[in-house]
C-alpha cells in the first residue's frame, strides 16, 4: 500500500515533489527569458542539448542547461527522457526512494487489485449494460455546455483543420 | 475498398474549411461550413444505419464499463460532461448524442465508442494538470467519434458480425447465450487499436477542437509529453500497445501545428483551479499537494 502510494506520488510528478525532467533539445532553440515569441534570448541551444526541465506553461518548457542556465524553449521542440531510460526521468531530491519506488512498481503491481482496463481485463469483461444506462444520466445539453463556457470565460473562436505533415489526409 | 474511397470527399471539404479559415473571411457563416463538414462526416458512416451505428457503440460502451465501471462521484461526471459537449459543439456534429464518462480504473487511457461514446480513465484524469489538457484528451477522442474511426474499424475487421449485433443481444437478452459476436468484435477492437493515421489524424483534429473552444492548444501535447516520458511504465500498457510511440505522434503534431498556435496560446484558457477543485475528490490520499 504504502509502495503503491509512493510510486503514485512519483509518477504523477505533483508539483510539491519540486518536479523535473531529464530531457533532450531535438532542434536548436533560443533560450528565452520568458515564455513568450519575443521574449529576449538568454542563449543558443544547440540540437540535442541535454536539459533538466522544471515547469510546462501552455506551448513553453523552463529548462535549465548543465551550465546552469535556466530559460524558456517551445515545449515541442523538447523531448522528455523515458522514465526506464539510464538516467532516471524524475530526478532531484528523491535519490534512492525513487528506486525502491521503481522496484516495487516493476509489473502491474501499481495496476493490478481493482478493476483494469488491460487487455487481460477486456478479455474477461462480460458487458455492463447497466452503467451505459447510468451515463445517460450525466449528458450535459448544448445549453448546459455553453452555459458552462460562459460561466468559464471560454469563448469559441475559428481555426481551421490541420493538414498531415506529409501532405496526407485531412 | 470502401473506407479509402468514401474518405476523399472528407478529405476535400476539410481542406476547403482550411483554405476558408486560412482566408479570413469575416462574411462567412462559419458554423454553416461546420455543419456541412458535419453532414459529410454524416455520409461517410451512410453505409451503416443510425441503429447499427448505436448499437456498435452501445456494446463497446458496455463492454468497457464492464472492465472498468463509472467513477461513482456524479459531480465529477457532470463536470466532464460539460466540458466534453463543449469541446464536441465546435464539431458542429449536434446531432450526436455526446455521452461523457469517468472509468474507474488507474490505468492510463481514453476511448471513444461509435455513436458519441467518450471515456477516460481516473488515472489519466489524476495526472492531467489543468482544463485545457481535459479538452485535449476528450478531443482527440470525439475526433474519434466524428471520423467514423472505429465504425470503419469493426466493419472492415468483421462486417457480418458489427451489423449483426442487433439480433445477436436480443438473443443475449433472452436468456443467457453465448456473448455475441459483435462484442468479441469489440473485445478485437479496443485491444489491438485504430490505425495509426487515425491517431494522427485524432492528434491534428483534437488541437484544433480544443483550440476552438477557447483552450490553449497545447494541452494535448503536454499530454502527449506525458505520454513519452511514461513509456514502458505500468499503467499504461495498453495505451502504448495500441498508440503510435508518443515520440512520432508529437513530431507529426509539431510538424502539422507549425507556428499557427503560437500566438493563441497566450489567451487560451486552462482552468486550472476549477479543474483542481473538481479532481480533488480523486486524490485524497496524496497528501503532498
Amino acid at each position: 500500500m504504502k509502495i503503491s502510494r509512493l510510486t503514485l506520488l512519483l509518477a504523477t510528478g505533483l508539483s510539491s515533489v519540486a518536479w523535473a525532467q531529464n530531457a533532450t533539445l531535438i532542434r536548436a532553440s533560443d533560450l528565452k527569458a520568458k515564455p513568450f515569441i519575443d521574449a529576449a534570448s538568454i542563449a543558443q541551444l544547440p540540437e540535442q542539448t541535454r536539459l533538466t526541465v522544471v515547469a510546462n506553461e501552455g506551448g513553453w518548457s523552463q529548462v535549465r542547461t548543465s551550465s546552469g542556465a535556466t530559460g524558456w524553449v517551445r515545449l515541442l521542440h523538447v523531448r522528455p527522457d523515458k522514465q526506464g531510460d539510464a538516467g532516471p526521468g524524475i530526478v532531484k531530491s528523491l535519490g534512492t526512494l525513487g528506486n525502491v519506488a521503481r522496484t516495487g512498481s516493476t509489473g502491474q503491481t501499481a495496476t493490478t487489485g481493482a478493476k483494469g482496463i488491460s487487455k487481460d481485463d477486456l478479455a474477461q469483461a462480460a458487458p455492463n449494460f447497466q452503467e451505459v444506462k447510468r451515463l445517460e444520466q450525466y449528458r450535459a445539453s448544448a445549453k448546459e455546455a455553453e452555459r458552462y463556457a460562459k460561466d468559464n470565460r471560454l469563448k469559441a473562436q475559428e481555426m481551421s483543420y490541420l493538414d498531415a505533415s506529409d501532405g496526407q489526409r485531412n | 475498398m470502401r473506407t479509402r474511397h468514401t474518405f476523399r470527399p472528407l478529405a476535400m471539404a476539410l481542406t476547403l474549411m482550411a483554405a476558408i479559415g486560412l482566408s479570413g473571411c469575416k462574411t462567412m457563416d462559419f458554423n454553416a461550413v461546420l455543419e456541412h463538414g458535419g453532414n459529410l462526416a454524416r455520409s461517410f458512416n451512410q453505409n451503416i444505419t443510425p441503429q447499427e451505428e448505436a448499437r456498435m457503440g452501445e456494446e463497446s460502451a458496455a463492454l468497457l464499463l464492464g472492465a472498468a465501471p463509472l467513477v461513482q462521484n456524479p459531480g465529477l461526471q457532470r463536470y466532464v460532461n460539460q466540458v466534453g459537449q463543449w469541446v464536441a459543439l465546435q464539431t458542429g456534429r449536434n446531432d450526436v448524442p455526446w455521452r461523457f464518462g469517468v472509468m474507474d480504473t488507474e490505468n492510463i487511457n481514453a476511448f471513444a465508442a461509435p455513436a458519441g461514446y467518450v471515456f477516460i480513465t481516473k488515472g489519466l484524469l489524476k495526472r492531467l494538470q489543468n482544463e485545457a489538457e481535459l479538452a485535449g484528451v476528450l478531443a482527440h477522442e470525439i475526433s474519434h467519434v466524428v471520423m467514423g474511426h472505429y465504425v470503419q474499424t469493426m466493419l472492415k475487421k468483421d462486417r457480418a458480425a458489427a451489423l449483426g449485433g442487433l439480433a445477436n443481444t436480443l438473443a443475449q437478452s433472452q436468456g443467457k447465450g453465448e456473448l455475441s459476436a459483435l462484442v468479441n468484435l469489440t473485445r478485437g477492437v479496443y485491444s489491438s487499436g485504430l490505425d495509426k493515421e487515425d491517431e494522427y489524424q485524432a492528434d491534428r483534429m483534437g488541437v484544433v477542437l480544443a483550440t476552438r473552444a477557447g483552450y490553449d492548444p497545447f494541452g494535448l501535447p503536454r499530454v502527449l509529453q506525458m505520454y513519452a516520458a511514461n513509456a514502458g511504465q505500468a499503467g499504461f500498457d495498453l495505451l502504448f500497445s495500441t498508440h503510435p510511440s508518443a515520440d512520432e505522434r508529437l513530431a507529426r503534431l509539431a510538424a502539422s501545428m507549425g507556428e499557427r498556435f503560437d500566438a493563441l496560446e497566450a489567451k487560451g484558457a486552462k482552468n486550472t483551479a476549477a479543474f483542481s477543485r473538481q479532481i480533488a475528490a480523486l486524490t485524497p490520499t496524496v497528501k503532498a499537494r
